[in-house]
């Protein structure tokens, strides 16, 4: 049986083809982080983990990197629309996101990306690192990974500068599952109330809670620079380098 | 019989007579997937 890595063949999109999308919904689901659902065009197919070539048609605001951006989906194939989540920005792409009314039409290609899940039968622990809205990659992972009732433990760090900022809080515990965790740190706040972990990811911490370091399979997704301090991090950890999957997130 | 199709400096796709064409092409697509991933920042 093909692993969920190897199944890109079998995705039926042509990758040069225009799908035609509309707007369903937009809400707020943190501090400046914003969460749109939108059709899936007939004949668009895609894995957990992917993104896409997202483009906004007849958007209020001209930007001058254009109105098409890489977008990861945060959506599980299971579900019957597409999602995308972001943050905020002053860029006229992310304000015209946030304008745009019901009914406006996108245009997506794709889908891309190769991070996914191991396939079916197998029990690999995942560990999920995530930096801010990295998080919306990790979404599309851990819902897949419930809908198809796989047997991965994932442990999720998540890490936000303030805990208003934490995407998805109250659901993610829920699709981690009883096999799973998540640890919420927070890198800029200090609030005594607090009750989660404090200060960016780093080895004491993984440690704390992923004492074999040799068995699972470790994903990184963030900004750019976050990525390339945990990967390095891990590496000297002794993790062995096939067993890291990363992805960056940039400037909008 | 052997043909190298060079993907980067680090992969190699090999491909050998009466290798399944599919199964090379399925190599190269994924090779070609990783490598447009890494390239690209997404904008969320």
């Amino acid at each position: 049986m093909l692993t969920n890595e190897a199944n890109v063949a079998n995705e039926a999109n042509d990758l040069t083809m225009d799908y035609v999308s509309s707007l369903i919904s937009r809400r707020e689901i943190a501090a400046n982080t914003y969460e749109i659902r939108f059709t899936k065009p007939d004949g668009f197919s895609y894995r957990a983990g992917q993104f896409v070539n997202f483009g906004i048609e007849k958007a209020p605001y001209s930007d001058p990197k254009g109105m098409r951006r890489s977008m990861s989906l945060c959506s599980a194939p299971s579900e019957e629309d597409l999602r995308i989540a972001w943050r905020g920005s002053p860029s006229a792409f992310k304000r015209s996101l946030l304008e745009i009314s019901i009914g406006n039409t996108f245009s997506i290609r794709g889908p891309f990306g190769h991070v996914g899940l191991p396939g079916e039968g197998s029990a690999i622990p995942l560990v999920f690192l995530s930096g801010g809205i990295g998080i919306a990659t990790f979404r599309s992972l851990l819902r897949d990974n419930q809908s198809k009732g796989f047997p991965h433990g994932i442990t999720l760090f998540d890490a936000n500068r303030t805990e208003s900022e934490i995407a998805w809080k109250d659901e993610l515990p829920g699709w981690v599952g009883e096999k799973g965790r998540v640890i919420f740190t927070l890198t800029r706040e200090d609030s005594p109330s607090w009750t989660g972990e404090r200060g960016r990811i780093d080895e004491s911490m993984i440690q704390r809670y992923v004492p074999d370091l040799g068995t699972p399979r470790f994903y990184i997704i963030g900004v750019t620079n976050m990525v390339k301090s945990l990967e390095a991090l891990l590496l000297s950890m002794g993790v062995s380098p096939e067993k890291i999957v990363v992805e960056k997130f940039g400037d909008s | 019989m052997e043909k190298k199709i060079i993907v980067s400096y680090k992969d190699l796709v090999v491909w050998q007579k009466g290798m399944d064409v599919d199964a090379l092409l399925l190599e190269v697509m994924k090779m070609l997937n990783k490598m447009l991933s890494s390239l690209s920042e997404h904008a969320n």
